[in-house]
């Protein structure tokens, strides 16, 4: 198996949320606008917000970086903007090769699907290089979904699901990868053989980002981390350090769930 | 084969498998829907509202055939726009991928009924291969036509929910006004003046001028087509570099 080295390089990232089509979504209130009658108030309340501000890191090849900090400090809006999901108001993004982002997996499914059909199609747009065989066969043996596996989605609960989309997204990790909140469904056991299978010899040259509000995970998969707050990192470093932050600010990471 | 349209075809093919599962029919339902509707619009038109002339039937059904393609076409594509969300970002697959494979599934129906449609309805007067060769060149225009104008009008509607109900409307008055039930020579020069203004009108002619007989009108008609893809295609590509950002932040 060979492996990308490549460096990922973030200088000056801002990303500026207008808050305007959020407000005059209606054909009405546009045309009003336009002529000048509507409301002062809502008017006024049009502006601009600091997504990310001043964003600039380097991820070297090998790279193992947890993104912390609270609820809306931009976490994921800074993953879909390295993924190209989301195109930043300013600043530039260096990375050689694309970088696949995972991030609400569970509803990429199809409900009428089985597991063993979505595998099949969306396999194949995910890894198109890949045998469809060996493919079906990691995830039916990864997911430990048994008969369940032949099993429409509809029927799965939410665990199932992302059993699923975690043994997909874990086939293949060459490509440089971010992993936003991906085990907030799994139980305990499947979340430590999904770790196991991060931090396994096939893939230790392989860099990713890990996205967690979970201590136990970030510590175990991470090595470096920076911390989000208000859309400005306030630290980058290593993973202890990262931590002490965390709790000294008393914002989240929580223990492991049982 | 391009990774690209690999991707879409796979695309087209777990949403065909997950929108037909457990029917009678399967996607042959996707052929029957129009067909049904539309042999409920002949029975009504040319039995009970006496219409006998002999080229009501193939006029209605031409008008109908483009009319369904037309108008699904632009309701899948903001379902489907809305509801792939999290495949654009775990897929890595652009909106676009995922409306095109909506599309594909349309005009495969489209191109069915239409060979239908040759076949049974209009019999040996089409059967030359200029005839065929002129349809297929106005049907590759109206997938092109079809398919901007739907990106485009659902990108808008992903940003202004007005759009939705406007087009619901919009759609039901122009199917109603257009000459699908009624030809202009029937309705006096003033109302068949009114009508060609229509927009709808000019596609359902265009689409009728492709299968006629009059050669030197066919030639104009492809143009004419040919124009009107070329400039729905520019408006989408304006519109998709103008607000494709605020619709990837809202979906």
């Amino acid at each position: 198996m060979t492996f990308r080295n490549f460096e990922i390089k973030v200088e000056n990232l801002n990303f500026i949320r207008s808050h305007d089509f959020y407000i005059n979504t209606s054909i009405k209130s546009a045309v009003l606008e336009k002529l000048g009658l509507s409301s002062s108030q809502q008017t006024h309340s049009i502006k601009t917000e600091y997504v990310l501000k001043n964003i600039s890191f380097t991820v070297q090849p090998k790279d193992r970086l947890a993104i912390l900090g609270g609820n809306g400090s931009g976490k994921t809006t800074l993953a879909k903007v390295l993924a190209g999901r989301l195109q930043p108001s300013s600043g530039t993004i260096a990375s050689p090769n694309p970088i696949r982002l995972f991030h609400h997996f569970e509803n990429m499914f199809l409900d009428e699907l089985t597991g063993f059909e979505s595998v099949l199609y969306f396999g194949q747009i995910l890894y198109p290089k890949h045998t469809t065989t060996s493919l079906l066969e990691f995830c039916e043996s990864f997911s430990e979904l048994g008969d369940s596996y032949y099993r429409r989605i509809e029927t799965f609960s939410s665990g199932m699901k992302s059993r699923l989309a975690l043994a997909l997204m874990c086939f293949d990790l060459t490509d440089y990868t971010i992993f936003d909140e991906v085990t907030g469904f799994v139980d305990a056991s499947f979340k430590q053989k999904f770790l196991s299978r991060l931090k396994e010899r096939d893939f230790q040259n392989s860099g990713y980002i890990y996205i967690s509000h979970h201590r136990d995970e970030i510590k175990s998969v991470c090595h470096r981390a920076i911390y989000l707050e208000n859309g400005e990192i306030v630290y980058d470093g290593s993973i202890e350090k990262a931590i002490a932050v965390v709790q000294f600010k008393g914002t989240d990471v929580n223990e492991s769930r049982i | 084969m391009n990774l690209e349209f690999k991707k879409v075809l796979l695309l087209t093919r777990a949403q065909v498998k997950a929108r037909y599962r457990d029917t009678s029919f399967g996607l042959a339902w996707s052929l029957m829907q129009p067909f049904i509707i539309v042999f409920s619009q002949v029975l009504l038109f040319s039995h009970l509202f006496g219409n006998q002339d002999s080229g009501f039937k193939a006029y209605i059904l031409v008008g109908s055939l483009i009319w369904f393609y037309i108008s699904q076409s632009v309701e899948k594509t903001s379902l489907v726009l809305k509801q792939s969300s999290a495949q654009y970002t775990n897929l890595h697959i652009k909106p676009l991928e995922s409306v095109l494979s909506c599309h594909l599934e349309n005009y495969f129906q489209f191109l069915v009924y239409s060979a239908v449609l040759f076949m049974v309805v209009m019999g040996p007067t089409v059967s030359t291969l200029l005839h065929i060769l002129n349809f297929s060149l106005v049907s590759v225009f109206l997938f092109g036509f079809v398919f901007s104008f739907s990106y485009a009008i659902s990108l808008y509607q992903v940003i202004y929910k007005d759009i939705k109900y406007l087009c619901q409307f919009f759609f039901a008055t122009l199917y109603f006004l257009s000459p699908t039930f009624y030809k202009p020579e029937q309705l006096g020069l003033e109302k068949a003046h009114f009508l060609n203004f229509l927009p709808t009108t000019w596609i359902l002619d265009f689409a009728r001028l492709s299968i006629g007989q009059n050669l030197n009108q066919n030639h104009t008609t492809i143009g004419l087509f040919g124009l009107l893809c070329t400039v729905t295609a520019i408006w989408s590509i304006k519109t998709h570099q103008k607000i494709i950002q605020k619709v990837l932040v809202k979906l």
